[in-house]
Formats: structure tokens, C-alpha cells, sequence
């Protein structure tokens, strides 16, 4: 089906989510003993591809064709993808903790001897072999969840080669848990592998550009779900690449009130925050209308830093200050009194309150406000704020009864963000308010944020996509590897989308 | 624009299927919001076939025999909805009774005014609760095994202090139980539905209520909007401890006696009641009416197995297949729910 030196080709492949094109008609050939890099931005597609390829989503359009057969629409699992020979690596090690690692590593396909009977030895002898050429430290009977993460990202990878014998290996964001020594061996021991078995190939997905430079043969780029490119590594450069990523990026479309004199004193000042290793000597200043954008990849420091200012993570050394007045932030409540409201990241997980009413979302975090000394609910008045604010907002909803989860992403967070407001907050705190958005939903929030929630307040916005830090933040912070590298301020020349993702990425010129 | 087109058709469509009294989807309806109302309607159907049942005295009796039950159902109808468990509400429920009944007949009772007792029992009972949500709660201990370990020990207490039991009670800790208004209404029935109907204020025009539904849905999101996590939890086990302990003086009331082993083994209806009523193990759903529902059905057949004149030894097997069918049914309701959104 597919000529010889082709270890697995995508035809088409497209797959669409409501509202979204995820992505759009990417055609591919993977060679033979490849190592191949997959890189975009979040959001690009990446994600949602390799888990075709994995079986994992099935695709809309398009075809997965291998060696022994094909994926498509209507004939894609992820037991087809594993007879096909096809094996993801995710990026969190999905073993079963207290079984032991011989069980991990062999489950479903144990080494059987006469009458089905199990060979404990065989297994454990060959488990030792895998240890020793990964150099990975384990005794075959140990639980596997005793192992560091980096161990078993190890041993995930052992028995994607060696055991299951898979000849397509997708290791999605692998690199992020482990070590630079444990990158190199890797990288060493994917260019060994593919000597050794040729008709095997990996394919790399990252979003570290240094990476994927770093470890792979040819890399494809993704931009807002299609292919964008297909380079031969060797000679290219970050610059490159960091190009093909960001693409032409689009103007502000956003009117950005000149920011306003600084006449007053700071809403809340932060000194040396730090918390290893996580954060280290983090500084902020914030004023009443502005917003301060956190731009840096995952762990780069972005999160502890806005988790610390509502107390969800403490830090072991620094000060915060509110209006002058130094805080000590234990917990949400605390900084909820403080006038500190948070948006979390993770809207379904945790900040929707499934199978309630738009309303109790929105009311949740100030029925306090609402009730009287016996803590009785005055509804009436509850109801016409709830009804007012929401339409102001514009959510649509059936009406503030319906339950939450029937609701758009779009309008749920619009119902979080009505939340956050009704607790009349001094700071909000919002990690990647357009997360899990439509994009036709995205610039409406925007403008509630600058317009809105800006207007007395300062807002502290993470997100992961520079075009909108630009749009709507008067200052943007980068964070790489704990620390503030950079602040750019509206109005100087690097204020702009390419900079800041070469900033996010540690790229110098 | 098309998505949006079809999905109001869709809802349209949906509308009008209502009002077109499709039987398929009244049924799914039934099944879905009212299962529980339901099954009470058709016991009361086979309860209309069966002499006797409709006398004013036989439900008078069915009511006077729920309400205990139906305290602690409605107690551990809180701790479920936090996502929590308490099985020590058996113990409690024999526990807070029988303290008071060892002090009123002791040599305090002479300086004590006895009715006192009615006041005493609750707190004792929320006292317990509290205690058993300081350990699981504030020590991350599992709730079922605190439980479990409250549930020996107070039930070793009780068989300490009243061995024999206590058959002679002072009126005043009977009362509740046993009265009777104009001779005919049980005040145990009175003190049942009022707490049902509190419970439901709780729960529905309290910010307490807000707070245990937020928690049990999603804890993280609830600590993260500022609910107080850990307090709230701690309160229904107090409230459950509470409801338990007031059963239970109902109960003392009811049979005019204690004994050592009253209560015993009642866990398990208790839970059974609260599933039946449409709470979830998982916490976050579920409501008081459904609860009530529950309690009544269960009483019922109880009652319709005492007129019909069933095998003492074969009525558990009677309720075990009743509650595997409810809980069918109730499983159906999650798969409904999504053949209805299709």
C-alpha cells in the first residue's frame, strides 16, 4: 500500500471538533529509520494528530496508512493502531502504580509457557536486559510506582521497543520530564535503535524548539492544525524554525487604552517571590487598570507565579503586598477576601460546578453576599444580578436555571468570569482565560477583559498564545526556566508576537 | 451558522416530542427526573388491592414506623452529597438515646428537669458527627474507616451502659416518640416531616446547601471559588450525627424501651434508602423530595409485606431484588439523558 522505505504515511488526515478545525488535510510520509519532529504552538494541532495516528480519536476525513494496514474515520482504535504496530508514549506514564514493574511492562502480553502458565523468570531476566540498555535503575519485582517519573518515561519507551516491538513510536512532550542528561541518552539511544532495527521510526512531538533541533532527522511544522513545512534538521536553525512557527502574525485588533499615569501606588506588589524550583526571585508591580501578561511554556515559572498570588501555592521566601499592606495568602478564601479572584486553567476541572445551574456557578463564590445573618439565600436579588450580569456578557443560555454544562466553552467561561467580577475583585487573576474557547468566542472575551474587568481593576492574564498578550496586556512578562527573563512593555519595539515567542522559547539573536 | 440551525431545530423537535405525548419519551422522562415518585405510586397502587392498607391507622403506622429511618436516611443524605460516608449513624443512633437515658435514670435525674433530654440527644449526636468529620476531614483519614471504627466503639459504649436495657422510660424522653396529637397524629411523624422540610430549606434556600452541592461536584473548583472546604464537610457530619440521634430517640420513643442492639445492622437500609432517593456515592446529587420519596417506599413494602403476611426470611430477599431493579433503573437514567440530547 505504501512504497517500501515508508515507515507510515498520512493521507488528508483531518479531524474537526465542534466550531473548530483541529486539523485541516495534512498529508505526510514518515521514512524508515526516521527520527521525526512534530513542533507547533498549543493550539496548532499537534496533539490531536499524533492521537490519530495513535487511534486514539478517529480521524474525520483522511486516512493513517502503515505497512499492515490503515486507520481511518470509521476503522480507528487504539487496538487496531497496536496490532498495526503503531505505539504513543504519552507524556504522563500511564502504568498501574502498585503492580510491579515485570507486570507493568508485560500486561497483556506475558511470556507464557506450557498450559498458559507464566514464566516469571524469563520476564524478569528480560526486564533486567531493558533496565541495563536503558540504564534505568528498577528491580523487575518493585512496584512501579516507586519509580521517578523520568524511570518510567524510560521504561514506557523499553516497552514500546522491546516489548510490544512497535515499528511506529510517537513520544508526545517525552522530554519534559526528564533530565538533560537523560535527553541526551535518549537521543543517543533513538539513533542506536534506528540503526539497529531500520524499519523502525519515532516521531518526536514537542513544542521546545532546542529539542526538536536537537533530536530529529526532518521536522514538520504545524500552524493552526495544518502543515505548514517539512525541513531537513541538519541546517536549519531556531530562526528558522521559530519563523515557520509563528507564521505572519496578525495586527492588534484590540483599541488599547494609553495606559494611564502611575500616579497612584501599586494594587499589589510582589518581592522575591520564590519557590524552588519552580520560581525564583519573582518581582511585580500592578496598578488599578492594567493588565500584565505571563507568557513562558509549561513550567517555566508562569503558573506558580499566579497560583502564589491567590494562595493556592506558598512561597518559601518573598512578600506580597495589597495596597501596602503586607498579606500572607494561605488559601483561596484568604485571597478572596483579599480581592484577589482567580480564574484557574483548567475550566472543566476546576472551576465548573457540573450539573448545576448557570446561576449557582456564578453566585458560588459570593453567596455571601446574598444572604442574611441566618445565611438564607435572598433570591429575588440574587436572580436579577445573575440575570443582569449575564446579559451583559451576552451569555447564551436558555435562561440562568439551565444547567452549566449545556453551555459553549465560550459561555461558560463568561459565566466564570461573572463570577470572579461579583466578588468586586482589586486583582484578577486569569490563567488562560481562552482556553478550551471557540476561536469565534476568543475576541469578545478579549474585550471584556480590557474593557471590563480593566476598567478598576489590574489583571493578570496567562496565555499561551502571544497574538493575544499582545492584544490586550500593557505589559508582558516572560518566564523561562523560573525566572522573568524579560518585561516588554507596550510600545517598545520587541512588543510584538515574534519576539515574545522567541523570548518564550529562550531564543537570543 | 448551519450548526446552529440544526441544533435549534433539534431543540424544537425536542419541544414538540413533549407536547406530542410520545409514550417512549414520558417513559424515558419518568425513569429519568421521577423514578423514585414512580415506584411510589405504584406501591400505592398495589397498596389500594390489599385490604386494610388505606385505613387512616395503617398509614398513620407506616408514617410513625418511617420516621426514624428517615432521619438517618436524611442524615446520611448530607454526607453523601459532600461525596463522603458515614457508617457510624447506626451506632449514633443508639448511642445518643441511650446516654441520656443512663443519665436521666441515674441520681443526676434529680437535679436535671428531664426533658432536658430532648436537647441533649442532638447535640450528642452532632457531637459525634463532628467528631467523626474532624478525623476524616482535617486528618485525610478515608471517612469509611473513621466510620467503621466509630461505628464499633459506640456500639461497644451502648452494650457497656445498658447490657439488659432499659424498659421503664421517664415520659419526657418517650415523648416525641410516642405521643400521640388529638390521638391520632404521632408527633414522631411531625418531628420527621419538619426536619425534611428544614433539611430542604437547607439545601435549597441556604448558602450552606450552595456550598455542599459546589463541593460535591467538583471539590477543587468549589475550594478554588472560595468554598470552605474542609467546614462544610465538617458540618454534615455534624448534621448527620445530629439527624441519627434524633431517630433514634424517636425510635426509643416509639417502643418505650432501649436496648442494646437497637439500630443494629439498620446501616445498610440507610444507604439503600439514600441510593433509592436518587444520591449519588459520588456526591452532588440528589434531592431532599427524592430522599422522602425513598424513606416511603421503603416503609411500604415493609408494610405491604406485613399484610400480605410474608415469610419474615424471605423479606430481605424481597428488598434486595426491589433495590437491584431501582438501581437498574436508576442506572438507565445517565444512558436516558443522552438518548434524549441525540
Amino acid at each position: 500500500m505504501i512504497s517500501q522505505d515508508n515507515s507510515y504515511v498520512l493521507q488528508d488526515l483531518t479531524r474537526r471538533f465542534p466550531g473548530v478545525l483541529a486539523v485541516d488535510n495534512v498529508n505526510l510520509e514518515v521514512k524508515q529509520g526516521e527520527i521525526h519532529g512534530i513542533i507547533g504552538r498549543n493550539g496548532a494541532g499537534k496533539s490531536v494528530l499524533v492521537n490519530m495516528v495513535a487511534g486514539i480519536l478517529a480521524p474525520s476525513a483522511g486516512r493513517v496508512v502503515v505497512k499492515d494496514g490503515f486507520l481511518s474515520p470509521d476503522h480507528s482504535s487504539p487496538i487496531i493502531a497496536h496490532r498495526l504496530g503503531i505505539s504513543l508514549i504519552p507524556q504522563e506514564p500511564t502504568f498501574a502504580r502498585q503492580l510491579s514493574v515485570v507486570d507493568n511492562m508485560f500486561m497483556g502480553r506475558n511470556i507464557t509457557g506450557p498450559a498458559n502458565l507464566i514464566r516469571p523468570r524469563q520476564m524478569a531476566r528480560a526486564i533486567e536486559g531493558i533496565c541495563e540498555r536503558l540504564t534505568v535503575k528498577a528491580r523487575p519485582n518493585q512496584p512501579i510506582g516507586e519509580l521517578p517519573i523520568e524511570s518510567q518515561q524510560m521504561l514506557a519507551f523499553g516497552k514500546a521497543v522491546y516489548i510490544d516491538r512497535a515499528k511506529v513510536i510517537l513520544l508526545d512532550e517525552i522530554t519534559a520530564s526528564l533530565t538533560q542528561e537523560r535527553k541526551d541518552m535518549l537521543l543517543n539511544l533513538l539513533q542506536t535503535t534506528t540503526r539497529q532495527q531500520p524499519d523502525l521510526s519515532f516521531t518526536l512531538i514537542s513544542h521546545h524548539i532546542s529539542e526538536v533541533l536537537e533530536f530529529t532527522d526532518r521536522v514538520t511544522v504545524m500552524r493552526d492544525g495544518a502543515r505548514v513545512a517539512t525541513i531537513d534538521t541538519p541546517g536549519s536553525s531556531k530562526e528558522e524554525l521559530a519563523g515557520w512557527i509563528v507564521g505572519d502574525a496578525p495586527k492588534v485588533r484590540i483599541d488599547v487604552p494609553k495606559p494611564r499615569a502611575r500616579t497612584k501606588a501599586p494594587i499589589l506588589r510582589a518581592e522575591g517571590l520564590s519557590a524552588a524550583p519552580h520560581l525564583k526571585d519573582f518581582d511585580l508591580e500592578i496598578h488599578a487598570g492594567e493588565i500584565v501578561g505571563f507568557a513562558g511554556l509549561e513550567g517555566s515559572g508562569k503558573d506558580a507565579a499566579i497560583e502564589m498570588l491567590f494562595g493556592l501555592r506558598h512561597p518559601s521566601s518573598g512578600t506580597i503586598e495589597l495596597n501596602g499592606t503586607a498579606v500572607e495568602l494561605q488559601d483561596p478564601l484568604k485571597a478572596l477576601s483579599s480581592g484577589i479572584a482567580f480564574l484557574p486553567k483548567h475550566r472543566e476541572a476546576q472551576a465548573v460546578i457540573h450539573t448545576r445551574s448557570v446561576e449557582e456557578n456564578t453566585l458560588i463564590s459570593c453567596y455571601r453576599q446574598f444572604s442574611n445573618r441566618l445565611g438564607l439565600i435572598a433570591r429575588s436579588r440574587a436572580r436579577a444580578v445573575v440575570e443582569k450580569r449575564s446579559a451583559d456578557l451576552r451569555v447564551k443560555t436558555p435562561s440562568i436555571h439551565a444547567v452549566i454544562d449545556n453551555l459553549s466553552g465560550g459561555n461558560k467561561q463568561k459565566v466564570m468570569i461573572n463570577r470572579l467580577a461579583l466578588t468586586a475583585p482589586q486583582l484578577f487573576l486569569l490563567n488562560e482565560p481562552t482556553r478550551g474557547v471557540d476561536i469565534s468566542a476568543k475576541p469578545s472575551l478579549l474585550k471584556v477583559i480590557r474593557e471590563e474587568l480593566a476598567d478598576k481593576s489590574a489583571v493578570i492574564m496567562i496565555s499561551e498564545s502571544e497574538e493575544e498578550l499582545v492584544e490586550v496586556c500593557d505589559r508582558v512578562m516572560v518566564f523561562f526556566k523560573g525566572k522573568v527573563e524579560r518585561v516588554i512593555e507596550r510600545g517598545e519595539a520587541e512588543f510584538d508576537v515574534g519576539e515574545i515567542y522567541r523570548q518564550v522559547q529562550g531564543v537570543r539573536q | 451558522m448551519t450548526d446552529q440551525n440544526a441544533t435549534t431545530t433539534k431543540a424544537r423537535q425536542g419541544a414538540l416530542g413533549g407536547l406530542r405525548f410520545d409514550p417512549k419519551l414520558i417513559f424515558a422522562t419518568i425513569i429519568e427526573k421521577h423514578l423514585i415518585w414512580a415506584l411510589l405510586a405504584a406501591l400505592i397502587l398495589i397498596g389500594l388491592a390489599m385490604p386494610g392498607f388505606m385505613s387512616t391507622r395503617n398509614l398513620v403506622n407506616v408514617m410513625w414506623a418511617a420516621a426514624p429511618l428517615g432521619c438517618m436516611v436524611l442524615g446520611l443524605f448530607f454526607v453523601i452529597l459532600t461525596g463522603g460516608l458515614d457508617l457510624s449513624l447506626e451506632s449514633t443512633f443508639a448511642l445518643a438515646p441511650t446516654v441520656a437515658v443512663v443519665v436521666f435514670t441515674s441520681t443526676l435525674a434529680e437535679y436535671i428537669w428531664p426533658g432536658f433530654a430532648i436537647l441533649l440527644v442532638p447535640l450528642l449526636g452532632a457531637l459525634v458527627g463532628w467528631v467523626n468529620g474532624m478525623f476524616s476531614v482535617k486528618l485525610g483519614v478515608s471517612a469509611f474507616l473513621v466510620t467503621l471504627g466509630t461505628l464499633l466503639i459506640m456500639r461497644g459504649i451502648v452494650i457497656y451502659l445498658i447490657p439488659e436495657g432499659v424498659y421503664y422510660l421517664p415520659d419526657e424522653i418517650t415523648f416525641l416518640g410516642k405521643a400521640r396529637l388529638w390521638g391520632v397524629l404521632p408527633v414522631a411523624v411531625i418531628v420527621w416531616i419538619v426536619l425534611y422540610i428544614l433539611a430542604f430549606i437547607a439545601i435549597n434556600y441556604h448558602r450552606l446547601g450552595k456550598d455542599i452541592f459546589a463541593l460535591g461536584n467538583n471539590e477543587e473548583a468549589a475550594f478554588i471559588a472560595g468554598v470552605n472546604v474542609s467546614r462544610t464537610k465538617v458540618t454534615c457530619f455534624a448534621i448527620a450525627g445530629m439527624l441519627a440521634s434524633i431517630g433514634g430517640l424517636l425510635e426509643v420513643g416509639r417502643l418505650t424501651s432501649v436496648v442494646a442492639d437497637m439500630g443494629e445492622g439498620d446501616i445498610l437500609m440507610v444507604f439503600a434508602g439514600t441510593i433509592l432517593g436518587g444520591a449519588a456515592l459520588t456526591g452532588g446529587a440528589g434531592t431532599v423530595g427524592g430522599i422522602f420519596a425513598a424513606v416511603l417506599v421503603i416503609a411500604i413494602i415493609e408494610n405491604l409485606m406485613n399484610l400480605y403476611g410474608v415469610e419474615p426470611s424471605i423479606r430481605q430477599i424481597v428488598f434486595g431484588v426491589i433495590l437491584m431493579c431501582a438501581i437498574y433503573l436508576a442506572s438507565l437514567q445517565g444512558k436516558l439523558r443522552n438518548w434524549r440530547k441525540d
